[in-house]
């Protein structure tokens, strides 16, 4: 089984990052976490990041509804960027508007789609579903 | 007409001579029915020379004008001419009737000393007829200028030859006024030229007449919609006399068409607003309640943070109140106000709101400009206005560049309708390529600033509709940005 090493938080909500680190924890979901505020901040660290050759998350899980940069503008950027080796993406948003939902398949790299809220239970399918 | 005259011949049992004697001496005639209806009618030569001689125009063709209708003798016959010649038959003529093969044969004897009788029926005759032709022209007169629709007769050139009372009314112009105008000069200029190419078409004879619709321009310069159909009346030779015009004036029913449209058009915009409402509300509620369950969920998961889950509990319940109160807020926006709409002078409005965020514009140091000219007023809601002047001036004071001189310019220009608001700073500046679509919408913010949350534009701009205004934005990064906002003038 692989474990997930480095899980990617990007999400504007405070209450919900703490909440999704706590269920990580408690789930064991991975080795260590980076959180970004918004599309803006995780873009430009993460391609400082992929620039200085450092470790690249296995996981992001991405909100869409978020300032500065939300989370369909993150994706058109990050696609330029995406290194060789695939990264996971999860959009996790609190929209259920099927607009949204639907606009997912335009994008080859997002695995799925959380509807918000996330449970202990979901965050062990999506750690299945990564590992298998 | 042979076997007509065959029937004569039987008649005059088949002897020429005594046929042609009648003709040319006796006073005599024939009506030829057939199933009740008149087929032929004969006249004999002496008896259609006096009759040359009474009636001025007298063809005996035009017997067959007439429908005449048989019946038995003594009985009334409607149709003037037969009574005429039932009358004559019966008072001093010699009647027979002859029936052969499907056919009734009237033969009509009279002495030419009784024509002093035909004068006075055939006398009687045309008094009638002259009596029709006036009441029909009279008829045709009432008509043609009563009618509800616009009729006109047109000179070659387009001259308003003759107009009825509808065409004066609709025009604005009196007939005198119009009699000195072409069609041409009062036609809306885009109209014009399918009209004249029409009108073309038809004075070469190429159609019969045409219909379309066009607009004229009223005396008073408005514009008058109207269906056009045009016919040509043509002189005996064939060449064109003059145009007949009638024309339909739909404006009422334009307008009526316009404002539906228009209704239709705000339905629609509202609709579309509601709906977009309704998924913020889903949105913000859900991004809140799930907070709250996964918070419920650890708290009974987790054994040693419980304080702390304590704590974002009540701050969600907080996050919770405080966009609820943004909700309710925006509900009592879009809710009836017309009535609260009043004239406001814009200059110490703007004033009354500079004064109000004079501290924060002096913490930033930014200069704010009341620049709008003394006595343009515009027409709203006193609270709204105020509400979205605040909204964009202090915008423009948190995205002020720290790089410069800062200030925030209010200014005015009025238009035919709206007047246009510009409140322009030289801050931060938005990317419209990046953000446009988003800058209004609630929650959206585009810089990382302490205070943003996202909802002043968003409920400025929910204002700005709600008084039928309008807004538009430029802007560029590092330069500025300018809100233009258009409110209606009364």
């Amino acid at each position: 089984m692989n474990k997930i090493d480095l899980a990617c938080i990007i999400d504007d909500d405070p209450i919900f990052v703490f909440g999704l680190k706590k269920i990580m924890e408690v789930s064991n979901f991975c080795e260590s976490i980076l959180i970004f505020k918004n599309g803006e901040d995780a873009l430009s660290n993460l391609s400082a990041i992929i620039n200085k050759d450092e470790k690249i998350p296995d996981v992001i899980l991405l909100d869409l509804n978020m300032p500065i940069m939300d989370g369909w503008q993150f994706l058109d950027e990050f696609v330029k960027i995406e290194p060789s080796q695939r990264i996971t993406i999860y959009i996790v948003s609190s929209s259920i508007d099927p607009q949204d939902i639907n606009k997912v398949q335009k994008y080859k790299n997002i695995r799925n789609y959380i509807i918000k809220p996330v449970t202990l239970e979901r965050l062990t399918e999506i750690l299945k579903e990564y590992s298998n | 007409m042979a076997s007509l005259q065959n029937n004569l011949y039987n008649v005059v049992q088949q002897q020429p001579e005594i046929w042609n004697f009648l003709q040319e001496h006796a006073t005599f005639g024939y009506l030829l029915f057939q199933k009740n209806e008149l087929q032929d009618a004969f006249l004999s030569n002496t008896l259609k020379v006096h009759l040359a001689k009474v009636i001025d125009d007298f063809d005996d063709s035009l017997l067959g004008l007439y429908s005449y209708t048989y019946l038995e003798e003594n009985q009334t016959i409607e149709t003037e001419f037969s009574y005429s010649i039932k009358a004559l038959c019966s008072k001093t003529g010699k009647f027979q009737k002859i029936e052969s093969n499907n056919s009734t044969i009237i033969l009509v004897v009279f002495p030419l000393r009784d024509i002093t009788i035909i004068d006075s029926i055939v006398g009687k005759y045309r008094f009638s007829l002259e009596e029709k032709l006036r009441i029909s022209e009279s008829a045709f007169k009432n008509n043609f200028e009563n009618a509800a629709i616009g009729m006109a007769i047109i000179t070659l050139d387009g001259k308003w030859h003759k107009v009825n009372n509808r065409i004066s009314s609709m025009l604005g112009y009196t007939k005198e006024e119009l009699s000195k105008l072409t069609f041409q000069e009062i036609t809306f200029p885009e109209d014009l030229e399918k009209d004249l190419g029409l009108l073309k078409k038809l004075t070469n004879g190429n159609i019969p007449y045409y219909q379309m619709e066009k607009r004229y321009f009223h005396k008073s310069g408005k514009i008058v919609y109207g269906i056009l159909a045009v016919s040509m009346v043509h002189d005996e030779k064939g060449n064109p006399l003059y145009f007949i015009s009638q024309v339909i004036d739909i404006t009422a029913s334009r307008a009526a068409e316009e404002k539906i449209k228009k209704l239709l058009h705000t339905s629609r915009e509202q609709n579309e607003r509601l709906h977009n409402f309704a998924h913020i509300v889903t949105h913000n509620l859900r991004s809140h309640s799930s907070n709250f369950s996964m918070l419920l969920e650890l708290y009974q998961t987790e054994n040693e943070d419980k304080e702390e889950i304590l704590k974002l509990l009540i701050m969600a319940s907080d996050n919770l109140k405080e966009t609820i109160h943004h909700l309710t807020e925006i509900v009592n926006l879009n809710s009836s106000i017309e009535e609260k709409m009043e004239t406001i002078d814009l200059y110490p409005e703007v004033e009354k709101v500079i004064e109000s965020v004079h501290s924060l514009a002096e913490k930033d140091d930014v200069n704010l400009i009341n620049d709008i000219p003394k006595g343009v007023k515009i027409f709203g809601v006193p609270a709204y206005l105020n509400s979205i002047f605040l909204n964009f001036i202090t915008n423009g004071i948190k995205y002020s560049s720290p790089e410069r001189e800062s200030f925030v310019k209010i200014s005015a220009e009025k238009l035919q309708d709206y007047t246009e608001i510009s409140i322009a700073d030289n801050g931060l500046g938005i990317n419209l390529d990046k953000h446009g679509d988003k800058l209004f919408g609630m929650y959206k913010t585009f810089h990382d600033h302490e205070d943003s949350r996202g909802i002043g534009l968003f409920i400025a701009k929910n204002q700005i509709d709600a008084l039928n205004g309008k807004v538009k934005v430029e802007s560029t990064e590092n330069k500025g940005t300018t809100f233009k906002i258009y409110l209606k003038n009364e």
